[in-house]
């Protein structure tokens, strides 16, 4: 073993001081033939004679330094040097094989490094905490509401009760005014538990983060608040000395106690400034365990605890809380799910089909050059057999073919590079802003590394082919006879597989491209329950120490008032939650002369608080009774408009109109039915809605909609100044049309549809060149074989169909191999497809269609060359 | 086949040069090739070059060095010495060899039968 790693160590260094130590053999030998010489002279033979002699006697010089280098190791560094050289010479000699070679490698790699970046950024990197496999988010949920966030005191519940996890910690999102230089300008709150820090890792970079007793339950609020890092950055000026200086806030001053590092985030929760939780339980809402407002919980399991039975721990909890409390809990369940899930859940599937379809483009990539290097192998065969003649091993011809083709596959990786680097950020655009860490996307060295290794296996994978070929040679026959090798059948074959194989790859991912803009172009069909053009909407929230019902019932009063007024304007209202994002609050909900449950078991319905005009601006059919009115105020009966999903649930055969729901905490009589309005999204399922009149339940963060005749864009300033002519302390939150926020609602959509067709678009490139390639040499190869049948009568026609009909039959077969493999792998996309089925016959025959023209055209060019084929010059070439 | 016959020969010259050394003292390879002539009374005249091999084998197992020195005409030249590891392989092999030699010596004793 020590003489082997000696042995090991002498030959490593002779590779690295490889020319001196040759040198130095060659004077050893040099004063060896002296010494012969001398040796001779002495025993009287003539100098010249005596020199001849010691020649002889020490044998072949050059030969013994061959051998002196194989012994010591030069060897391996030297063969791999002068391999490289000879492939660098091979390239310049045919720049343009090997130009079309690495920008095919460029395409393939390329598109690997640039959706591996977004993997690595968003997959691999936005969960940066200690622990991470640990980390749940815990939700609640009871028999009829789906998930719902946790009220209060039943994670005060968990938290003194479990026995599973080694933290706990809550956080709600909140909104929140910053006085930036008087101007109020609002910025994200978070209020999170003094756990919630040390849970995700977060060790501020100024001063510290709460303390338990900064956040006692229902404990006053101190004044001190965390801060984010681009806030200290952006508002603050970076001020190093920040720590226990006072921020101007519009509820009161606040202290500064810690500012967070720049790589702290976190999914669930995208704040600026941050408040203890803790306080909150002071108020009703909060203390409530059936109607709250609701916050999430995040908790890391203990060491070895597993998943199932921390859910056995919660379910004990949750039993008991449901015997201690059976109007509200009655029948929950705490729902958990990894960190990994529940932020990660929806994208992951996008990425990996994405990553799974740059692999396949890769592939595509690897054949055509196989393809380009198997035709080239042909001309260089002599070459090789010639080099096997004369000594050279198969393993000796093999480590030079794939040195060049690995040092290909380099070239077009850093060509790859260079293509990720200059498109990723025109791709990037198109990302959803919501996905985790979209914006760390980067070129790391994790991502290089990553090229890297996919150059390297993408040129061990395409010199294979041709490296089979070189060490199956026939040498008599490769050296004697000069015809084609297209005669060597197995070669033949292996040419069509490829182009089978290309065409069917190619296949499956257009149809699943054409599949995923199909849905896009489905959803954006969807009608949304109301007339998204020239719509503005505006999110306020209104605060301040003077906000209560009366102030904010008349601050949207005439603010809706003054907006009415601005020229162009149709009309104006508002709504707590407009269409296309998501539904805040939520109710169980019971209608009247059905049996009475409690509440823990009834269905859940959205509450939705809108203003009088809101159905009327929003253009949102009645299908029954009427809409709001003025009368329905706060002194007026309670009544309530219900969308048509609950209106049917409820009285699936009978108007819905006069009859009572009992729904947010009273009985309210139904007046008027609508459509349904696209609440979460234009592709997902209307959920059942209860829209209460806004008087009858005022809340300060309202959206307002203003129909406009114009560009309801240009309209936002004048809107913000009406807000400020109500009261010069409010402000706009955000403002956009209601188009761009349906927009917004189909990025994900857009994202992986154009991702995809970008790629299925490159495989469709690479399909057709690999054809075109192919074929033109299967042309070049018969022009003698064409040549003979013309001169024999066949006409230029004939030719053409022969040709013709030969890629038609191998892109048939391609055509259907990739029909059974889309038919397999398109279930991988299903989740993601809207109002298209993953089989939809539409797409599949016109993908087809399109794949069979697209390789035909790429048949009928080198066809129609071969059409052309003198006969006289076809037979005199060979 | 060929190829262990090659590697007794080696190991022959092999020990050879270490014998050769052992009892020379440094030597450079023209010394110890000459000298192994010598010893054979010119009964094996090697191809001098393939000396070489068999010290660049020695050095890597690390039985002998080889230092650059000055020659007897004051001339430069690699000598090489025996190492206290090839000094001990020196008597392994020699016993080995001595074993083997007797042995083959008692076989090609043997008388064939009549």
């Amino acid at each position: 073993m020590l003489s082997l790693l000696r042995m090991l160590a002498v030959r490593a260094r002779g590779m690295f001081s490889g020319r001196q130590e040759d040198a130095e053999f060659s004077d050893e030998l040099r004063e060896h033939l002296d010494m012969l010489t001398e040796e001779n002279v002495r025993r009287g033979m003539p100098l010249v004679e005596a020199r001849r002699e010691a020649k002889i006697r020490l044998g072949g010089a050059t030969q013994l330094r061959e051998t002196h280098r194989e012994l010591t190791g030069l060897s391996f560094l030297e063969t791999l040097l002068q391999d490289v050289r000879y492939a660098l010479r091979m390239m310049r000699k045919s720049p343009g094989f090997t130009a079309v070679a690495v920008l095919t490698l460029a395409l393939g790699i390329g598109a690997n490094t640039a959706i591996f970046s977004v993997v690595d950024a968003v997959l691999l990197r936005s969960l940066p905490y200690p622990h991470v496999n640990r980390l749940v988010i815990l939700s609640e949920e009871l028999p009829r509401s789906g998930k719902m966030n946790v009220s209060m005191p039943d994670f005060f519940d968990w938290q003194a009760q479990n026995r599973s996890f080694e933290g706990m910690a809550a956080f709600a999102p909140n909104g929140f005014t910053f006085l930036e230089d008087g101007q109020p300008t609002k910025v994200d709150e978070g209020l999170v538990s003094w756990t919630f820090f040390p849970l995700l890792g977060a060790r501020p970079i100024l001063g510290r983060t709460f303390t338990a007793d900064e956040d006692k339950p229902g404990g006053s609020w101190t004044d001190g608040i965390v801060i984010g890092y681009l806030f200290w950055k952006n508002k603050l000026g970076e001020d190093p000395n920040i720590i226990g200086k006072t921020v101007a806030f519009k509820d009161g001053p606040a202290q500064v106690i810690g500012v967070l590092p720049p790589s702290f985030q976190f999914p669930g929760l995208r704040a600026d400034v941050y408040y203890q939780i803790g306080p909150m339980f002071q108020y009703a809402g909060y203390k409530d365990r059936s109607n709250h407002p609701g916050i999430q919980v995040l908790a890391r399991l203990k060491p070895g605890v597993s998943l199932a039975a921390a859910q056995a721990d919660m379910d004990t909890i949750m039993a008991r809380l449901g015997m201690q409390y059976p109007q509200s809990n009655h029948g929950e369940r705490a729902e958990m799910t990894p960190i990994s899930t529940a932020y990660l859940g929806y994208i992951q599937p996008v990425l990996l089909i994405l990553f799974g379809a740059a692999a396949f483009v890769l592939l595509l990539a690897c054949a055509n050059v196989a393809n380009l290097f198997l035709s080239r192998s042909t001309t260089r065969r002599r070459e090789m057999a010639l080099r096997t003649a004369i000594g050279a091993t198969r393993g000796r011809l093999l480590r030079q073919l794939f040195t060049e083709s690995v040092l290909l596959s380099l070239l077009g990786g850093a060509a790859g590079v260079l293509l990720a680097f200059w498109t990723m950020h025109p791709l990037l655009m198109l990302a959803p802003r919501s996905i985790p860490n979209i914006s760390g996307v980067e070129l790391n060295t994790t991502v290089l590394f990553f090229t890297l290794g996919t150059a390297m296996f993408t040129g061990v994978l395409f010199g294979f082919a041709p490296g089979l070929h070189a060490v199956r040679l026939d040498l008599n026959r490769s050296l004697k006879d000069n015809t084609s090798a297209a005669s060597v059948p197995a070669r033949q074959a292996f040419r069509s597989m490829l182009l089978v194989g290309e065409i069917a790859v190619a296949l499956v991912l257009v149809i699943g491209s054409g599949l995923l803009i199909r849905s896009l172009s489905a959803t954006l069909k969807v009608n949304p329950g109301f007339n998204p053009e020239h719509l503005l909407a505006a999110d306020l929230h209104v605060s301040g120490a003077q906000v209560n019902d009366a102030y904010i019932l008349n601050f949207y009063g005439s603010l809706i008032e003054r907006v009415r007024a601005l020229p162009g304007v149709q009309s104006a209202a508002a709504v707590m939650q407009a269409p296309v994002e998501s539904i805040h609050w939520t109710s169980p909900y019971m209608g009247e002369g059905q049996p009475e449950r409690p509440p823990s078991e009834r269905p859940w319905t959205a509450i939705n608080m809108a203003t009088t005009d809101y159905f009327w601006t929003m253009q949102t059919s009645l299908l029954e009774g009427r809409f709001f009115t003025d009368a329905d105020n706060a002194r007026a009966p309670l009544v309530v408009i219900l969308n048509k999903t609950l209106a049917k649930r409820l009285w699936p055969n009978e108007s819905a109109i006069g009859k009572r729901i009992h729904a947010q905490g009273e009985w309210r009589r139904v007046v008027g039915v609508v459509g349904d309005l696209k609440q979460y999204g234009l592709n997902i399922r209307a959920w059942p809605e209860t829209f209460l009149p806004f008087e009858q339940m005022p809340v300060g963060f309202m959206t307002l909609v203003v129909r406009t005749s114009a560009n309801p864009a240009n309209l936002t300033h004048s809107v913000g100044d009406a807000v400020r002519s109500v009261d010069k302390e409010q402000s706009i939150v955000t403002a956009a049309p209601m188009t761009h926020y349906i927009e917004v609602s189909v990025e994900p959509q857009r994202f992986s549809a154009y991702l995809l067709s970008l790629l299925g678009l490159l495989a469709l490139l690479l399909a057709a060149i690999g054809t075109y390639g192919v074929m033109a040499y299967n042309v070049a190869q018969r022009t003698h074989e064409i040549g003979v049948r013309m001169a024999l009568g066949a006409n230029p026609g004939d030719v053409l169909r022969l040709m013709i009909g030969r890629g038609a039959k191998l892109a048939s077969v391609g055509i259907g191999i990739g029909i059974v493999g889309a038919l397999l792998l398109t279930r991988l996309i299903a989740s993601q497809l809207f109002g298209v089925s993953s089989r939809d016959p539409l797409t599949f025959g016109a993908v087809a269609i399109l794949l069979l023209g697209v390789a035909l055209l790429a048949c009928w060019i080198p066809a129609r060359r071969a059409m052309k084929v003198d006969p006289m010059v076809a037979l005199r070439y060979e | 086949m060929t190829e262990s016959k090659s590697e007794v020969l080696q190991g022959t010259l092999d020990l050879m040069v270490l014998k050769t050394l052992a009892a020379m003292g440094p030597l450079h390879g023209y010394g110890t090739a000459r000298r192994i002539e010598q010893i054979s009374e010119e009964a094996l005249r090697l191809n001098q070059g393939t000396i070489y091999a068999s010290l660049v084998r020695l050095q890597q197992r690390g039985w002998i060095k080889g230092e650059w020195g000055a020659s007897e005409k004051n001339r430069k030249a690699k000598f090489y010495s025996l190492t206290r590891a090839g000094r001990k392989q020196l008597s392994a092999e020699s016993e080995n060899w001595k074993r083997i030699a007797s042995v083959i010596g008692r076989v090609l004793r043997l008388q064939e039968r009549g």
